[in-house]
């Protein structure tokens, strides 16, 4: 190590630099650069500040210019409308459940196992009830008309699938909007939640809600997205019996509809998804 | 003071069809059938027991072979049916399926897997699901040949039918 | 009764869980170039026959290339493996799944082509390294299933932790082939090494068990090869895991790749046994991915399982 440092020092120091035994000259560091503490941006913001808080002729009028244009590209109070619904959701979510679990509650302290007596029977003796609970036939429009045209529109079948190609209709289906569409849970961690069929109400994030039809009353049911495989047909004509069908893996599926639209799906490893192939 | 615990394990002899120019059925009683066949008389137990030792000593060396076959004993082998038992040491057990595993052949009868089947603590419980399992794959190749049992059956009542009226004739 | 009969029917659901997987038969192909004997697929289907009575469900056919050799660019002769018509009697008669898988030997990097157009006509991709530089590229960028070795042969460099384990941690799987260790006293020791360094670079994860048989004779039961690796050195859950469910995710991420949008929408699926991706072998159009069903969901029926069965 000395060695070197005298070699270094005799042979190259030398003939470079002026002094030999001080390779760098501290003073031209300072010469040069100088550090300063800042003020992290301060002076700066508060310059533009003062610059814009000097009152103008000009910028008066601009800015009230300025607010009447903002005023009319607002919806009124966006945020709030946005709010309120996500509450409205929940409540009649919870509303629903809680009519649910009475009316069966009624139903089996008056022994009654006929669908339509107990509707009738609820209607006359509870209507307050009655007309809080979600009613399946209600939402069979929105998949029959609504949905199912808009799934064929989407994936352009016109009584033949011979034009159809599957793998750019994959990538529609994997963006395609699933509020209105009849699912039914195929596989899923979670055992009770096999066989489950509905109408998706709405789409959330990290679940499906649906419309259950039942056999005395209908039902909502929340299901995870999460450890849950669905499955959707869509029927390719009227009088024909033949359909596609098609699986959602929940578990990758986990965004709202909104997100899901511009996004770039990515293939994971797909440790997590062992149940899907198991038989239980 | 602790019992001497030991191991039984079951094992087969596969005949997987040699010869690879004949094409055969696919339907499983016939893929059944092909691969269990009785053994011959050279595969005895004494071949047997001479194998499993070599191979132990050819794959785990002397140690390995010393360690094995302090209780190593072969319980049980039927011809006919070609399975087995072999009792082993509780912690040498995995080492004498292994030495069962590299086999390929007994004695001079080569073509064959000696395919261990199940591993048990008595030999009760081994001959109790051998015998479950032997029925099993009877009920299997039954099931697929029911139909040329069931020719069998007609040919034989024809026959009769035959031979009733010849009698009648006569 | 009826109880009785549903414990039954549980039962027998029970025990059709298990799912014996071989991930490696290999095909008697070596490159496009080569010609099929009848005799060979007469080898194979008897192989096949074998493994299936030895209990093994679920079958790779593996069809080994080397990666910088000349593709065909017709889609269709990119897999020679024609399993639907050469083996689709068998597949019906004894209930095996057989699955295409690809192994491409990788050497030198810089020649290969893509993946992505010889990914679509397998089920299973898969890579074998032989050089230092291969391995690397195959451990980091490219996207495959499986990651195997020439256990008969030296490996290519010395396996450390953090390549494999970072290999493992995407998801690739590390396959172990038994067959070397039935073949002659050279290859069984040098798998005995190669086995035991494999298993110390993955710290006991990701690993994947395969036969490689040539012939019937070099097929083992789940029994024996647990054992072997066992006294090789994987602790003995993982041993019969890599058989069973670890070999199945392999096939679960081939198929995905293929029958699906990036893992979100699946073509085929359904309620009844053995419909999803990975056992419904038959029901999907390959080429077109699509799968046409009779129709069984009404917006009419009701919403439970249990009672929709009810008439």
């Amino acid at each position: 190590m000395n060695k070197a440092q005298t070699f270094m020092k005799e042979c190259l120091f030398t003939k470079n630099l002026e002094d030999p035994e001080k390779p760098i000259n501290e003073n031209r560091l300072q010469d040069t650069l100088l550090l300063l503490p800042t003020d992290g941006g301060l002076t700066s913001r508060l310059q533009k500040q003062r610059k814009k808080s000097k009152l103008n002729l000009n910028s008066l009028q601009n800015i009230s210019q300025l607010e009447n244009e903002n005023e009319q590209l607002k919806k009124e109070n966006y945020q709030r409308v946005n709010k309120n619904s996500k509450i409205a959701l929940r409540e009649f979510i919870n509303s629903c459940k809680k009519s649910t679990q009475k009316c069966l509650k009624l139903a089996h302290e008056n022994k009654i196992t006929d669908r339509k007596n107990l509707s009738s029977y609820l209607e006359k003796d509870h209507p307050a009830i009655y007309e809080a609970l979600p009613q399946y036939d209600g939402f069979v429009p929105m998949y029959k008309e609504l949905w199912l045209n808009y799934i064929k529109e989407l994936l352009s079948i016109s009584n033949s699938i011979k034009t159809l190609n599957g793998s750019s209709a994959l990538l529609k289906l994997s963006m395609a909007d699933y509020n209105g569409a009849l699912l039914r849970v195929t596989k899923s961690k979670n055992k009770s939640l096999r066989g489950i069929q509905g109408i998706v109400i709405w789409d959330s994030q990290k679940f499906f809600i649906l419309i259950v039809k039942g056999h005395l009353i209908d039902e909502i049911k929340c299901i995870p997205k999460k450890g849950t495989v669905f499955q959707f047909e869509i029927p390719l004509s009227d009088t024909d019996d033949s359909a596609l069908r098609y699986s959602i893996l929940g578990d990758r599926f986990k965004y709202r509809s909104v997100d899901r639209a511009g996004r770039k799906f990515k293939s994971r490893r797909c440790d997590d998804m062992l149940y899907y192939i198991q038989n239980q | 003071m602790v019992r001497l615990k030991s191991r039984y394990i079951l094992f087969e002899i596969l005949y997987p069809p040699a010869d690879i120019s004949v094409e055969e059925s696919l339907s499983k009683g016939d893929i059944l059938l092909s691969h269990h066949r009785a053994s011959p008389a050279e595969v005895s137990i004494k071949a047997i027991i001479q194998e499993i030792r070599r191979s132990l000593s050819l794959n785990l060396g002397d140690y390995g072979s010393a360690k094995c076959s302090s209780l190593l004993q072969l319980k049980y082998f039927s011809n006919r049916t070609s399975t087995g038992i072999i009792r082993c040491h509780r912690e040498d057990c995995d080492l004498v399926i292994m030495a069962l595993m590299l086999m390929s052949k007994i004695g001079d009868v080569g073509g064959l897997i000696v395919n261990p089947v199940k591993v048990s603590g008595t030999i009760k419980k081994i001959e109790q699901f051998a015998i479950r399992r032997n029925s099993k794959i009877l009920n299997l190749i039954k099931c697929d040949n029911e139909f040329l049992i069931n020719d069998f059956k007609k040919l034989e009542n024809e026959n009769e039918n035959e031979n009733e009226n010849q009698n009648d004739t006569d | 009764m009826c109880k009785l009969k549903r414990y039954q029917r549980q039962r027998l659901r029970a025990k059709r869980i298990r799912m014996l997987v071989d991930l490696n038969v290999p095909w008697p192909q070596n490159s496009y170039a080569d010609k099929v004997t009848p005799q060979a697929i007469n080898n194979l289907t008897k192989t096949l026959t074998t493994l299936h009575t030895l209990g093994y469900t679920h079958i790779a056919i593996n069809f080994t290339v080397n990666h910088s050799e000349k593709f065909p660019n017709d889609a269709k002769m990119l897999n020679p493996i024609d399993i639907k018509t050469r083996f689709g009697e068998l597949m019906a008669q004894t209930g095996l799944k057989l699955y295409s898988r690809i192994t491409l030997i990788i050497d030198d990097p810089s020649k290969g082509q893509s993946l992505s157009k010889i990914s679509q006509a397998f089920d299973i991709v898969a890579a074998l390294p032989i050089s230092e530089k291969g391995l690397t590229l195959s451990t980091t960028n490219l996207d495959i299933d499986l990651l195997t070795f020439q256990y008969g042969s030296r490996l290519p460099t010395f396996l450390k932790h953090k390549s494999i384990c970072s290999c493992v941690n995407r998801g690739v799987k590390l396959e172990i082939v038994y067959g070397y260790a039935l073949r002659d006293v050279q290859a069984r020791r040098q798998f005995v090494s190669n086995v035991r360094s494999v298993i110390r670079s993955s710290r006991f994860r990701g690993i994947v068990i395969g036969s490689g048989a040539m012939s019937p004779l070099e097929c083992r039961n789940i029994l024996g090869v647990t054992s072997l690796i066992k006294n090789l050195g994987l602790p003995s859950d993982k041993c019969s895991k890599a058989m069973g469910d670890l070999a199945s995710l392999v096939l679960l991420n081939g198929r995905l790749r293929n029958k699906s949008h990036k893992q979100t929408i699946v073509a085929g699926g359904g309620d009844e046994d053995d419909n999803d991706v990975v056992n419904d072998v038959q029901g999907i159009d390959d080429t077109r991915t699509i799968k046409v069903v009779k129709r069984t969901m009404d917006p009419e029926q009701l919403g439970h399982a249990a009672k929709r069965r009810k008439p």
